[in-house]
């Protein structure tokens, strides 16, 4: 087991030319994933900019374990190249000139370290990352998995005390994406240190998070466990993002047998073995009876909790498969419903999207 | 239904915009063509080999060189500070630093007298300090053909720059790299094209300056006698020569710009 690497704590307010203002607290304590979550625009750049030194906050600190790495009030700066804050840029960034080798070699470089030792290391860096094979290409040469961990062990080869990820998964395609994770989850596990993962893909959060902090405007609006979150929401768009049901299961031909229990239909006969079920609560019905009808899923189960947004309402239901439906204020009243009350829930098979994992 | 008709490949030009292409391709092609014509070939090695001819081009090729290594050293530094920096004046900065580039030669030449003469207002001391003289030496043209050439480098290396990822050099910042450290191991190396180019551009510029060379470095064969002075000053004497000249400059011109080409410019 790693020692524990000290944990962020980064309370600040930063002022863009443009207007924006980024106004946030973010803890990140050590051996802990927190997801920053948000739409495009509300300020995640910004937030991994200011943490990582890119751009000095205008008041407020940025503190690392007992480090002082930025506080306008005191005067106290540390340059990017000092705070050993390791970033995962979107896209990567990898420096196109150099080979992967010397791209995880670079930061090695940067601290001292001789060119023939620094490739050695890298190359042991790319090995565990299982990429020992591409060390001496060109990232134009790379496939958006590799260049993703030849990023990552670039990164991790400088032995950072927090990891900041910026849309790691971002720009991979679908099917790569699903299994990146899982393995990039491993290589977050791994690593001792304060883990910040910049994202606007409810799955990232989903799969990988410990904590949820969820920026729109330029404002934290909430901070918590995925679950803290997910049993209240305090704005649509929050309710949105976590609102929406993940379910792991084993698939065969059709039918998906759901880790917490119970069985779905799905519509896609050729995917096998582990994956990751997404299903938005409007594509969830709830019935007073029976359903007969198209939904190739129904069930019978209680409602849990109720929660009003705005003009709509979600519907908590019961184990096991413990998902929330979204309907209208109108039908919680036809239906009566309230806390303990026994309905039947309807999944279309083609509103289940199947993700293998 | 579309109407039957001529088939056209993507991208066809109506006829009027070919023909006016057409003039534009002789109004170049034509002249040099005519150099090459009336070239005295069976004299050519004798009159290359000229004295007058030799000095020139040793002149030219050293003066030339000298002044895009300067353009180089210099005008890259110049190029990150306008298109990184916010110091105040900065536009007004890129404003002066290009103004060669459109400025009449000779009023550059006229221009670099009045700072760099005997009597100018940094050459008069610099001559009662020191003895040295700048007009009517080699370092003399250097400083003109600098003068003209820079911009181009300047030019050339900023528009990289403003198009240049900055990503990598955050990445560099937060991988342990100092300021220093990200220019000469992710910046320049990204820059490779532009600076290629740039040394390119402005080399070629100062092989075939006139008017600056001409007013603050004076016409002396064998120490500011370049090639297009020689090629004025043989148009007078002896056409052949002129015609030989010629055609070497227009040698070394296209060789540098298909030397441009493909494999220095290439990206990664």
């Amino acid at each position: 087991m790693t020692p524990l690497e000290p944990g962020l704590a980064a309370t600040f307010v930063v002022r863009r030319g443009s207007g924006f203002v980024l106004d946030a607290t973010i803890e990140v304590p050590a051996a802990t994933t927190v997801a920053l979550v948000g739409p495009n625009g509300a300020g995640k750049s910004t937030a991994l900019e200011a943490i990582a030194g890119l751009l000095p906050i205008d008041s407020g600190k940025v503190v690392l374990g007992d480090r002082v790495l930025d506080d306008p009030a005191t005067g106290d700066w540390v340059s990017p190249e000092e705070r050993r804050i390791g970033v995962l840029f979107q896209d990567y960034a990898l420096f196109p000139h150099l080979s992967a080798t010397d791209n995880v070699a670079f930061g090695l470089r940067c601290s001292g370290a001789r060119r023939p030792a620094a490739r050695k290391e890298a190359a042991a860096w790319l090995d565990r990352l299982g990429v020992a094979g591409v060390g001496g290409r060109k990232p134009r040469r790379l496939s958006g998995g590799e260049a993703q961990r030849v990023a990552l062990a670039r990164a991790l080869a400088t032995r950072p005390r927090l990891l900041v990820l910026d849309e790691p998964l971002a720009a991979l395609d679908v099917t790569t994406r699903t299994r990146l994770r899982t393995l990039l989850g491993e290589h977050l596990s791994a690593f001792g240190g304060g883990r910040l993962l910049v994202t606007h893909d409810p799955a990232d959060a989903f799969v990988l998070a410990d904590r949820i902090a969820i920026v729109e405007n330029g404002l934290i609006v909430q901070e918590g466990t995925v679950a803290q979150v997910r049993a209240n929401p305090r704005s649509a768009y929050a309710a949105d993002l976590v609102g929406v049901n993940f379910l792991v299961g084993t698939a065969t031909v059709g039918e998906v047998a759901v880790a917490a229990g119970g069985h779905l239909t799905i519509a896609d006969h050729a995917v096998s073995g582990p994956v990751l079920l997404t299903i938005h609560p409007r594509a969830v019905s709830l019935f007073p009876e029976p359903p007969h009808g198209s939904p190739r899923n129904t069930w019978q189960t209680n409602v849990v909790a109720i929660q009003r947004l705005d003009d709509r309402v979600r519907v908590e239901l019961a184990p096991p498969l413990a998902i929330s439906a979204e309907v209208t204020p109108g039908a919680v009243a036809d239906l009566g419903l309230a806390p303990g009350t026994q309905v039947w829930a309807a999944v279309k098979a083609t509103e289940i999207a199947v993700q293998p994992g | 239904m579309n109407a039957p008709g001529r088939r056209h490949r993507r991208g066809a030009l109506p006829i009027g915009v070919a023909g006016l292409a057409g003039i534009g391709v002789a109004l170049v092609a034509v002249p040099l063509v005519a150099v090459v014509w009336r070239v005295p070939w069976s004299r050519l090695a004798a009159v290359l080999g000229d004295e007058v001819v030799v000095d020139a081009l040793r002149l030219s090729l050293a003066t030339s060189a000298g002044a895009a290594v300067i353009s180089l050293v210099i005008g890259v530094p110049l190029a990150l500070v306008v298109a990184r920096t916010e110091i105040p004046g900065r536009s007004l900065i890129r404003a002066i630093v290009t103004l060669p580039v459109i400025l009449p030669p000779v009023v550059g030449g006229a221009a670099l007298l009045y700072a760099f003469g005997r009597r100018g207002i940094v050459g008069g001391p610099l001559y009662e300090a020191t003895g040295i003289l700048l007009p009517f030496s080699g370092w003399g043209v250097v400083l003109a053909n600098t003068f003209i050439a820079m911009p181009f480098m300047v030019l050339t290396v900023e528009s990289a720059l403003r198009g240049l990822d900055p990503r990598p050099e955050a990445a560099a910042r937060t991988l342990g790299a100092s300021r220093w450290t990200v220019i000469r191991r992710v910046t320049l190396p990204l820059l490779r094209p532009a600076l290629v180019a740039g040394f390119v551009l402005s080399w070629a510029r100062a092989l075939g300056e006139f008017g600056a060379t001409v007013t603050f470095a004076g016409n002396l064969q064998g120490s500011t006698q370049t090639m297009p002075l020689a090629v004025f000053v043989a148009l007078e004497s002896d056409r052949d020569a002129a015609l030989a000249i010629s055609l070497l400059l227009v040698v070394l011109s296209l060789a540098i710009l298909v030397g441009l080409r493909d494999r220095w410019l290439r990206s990664w």
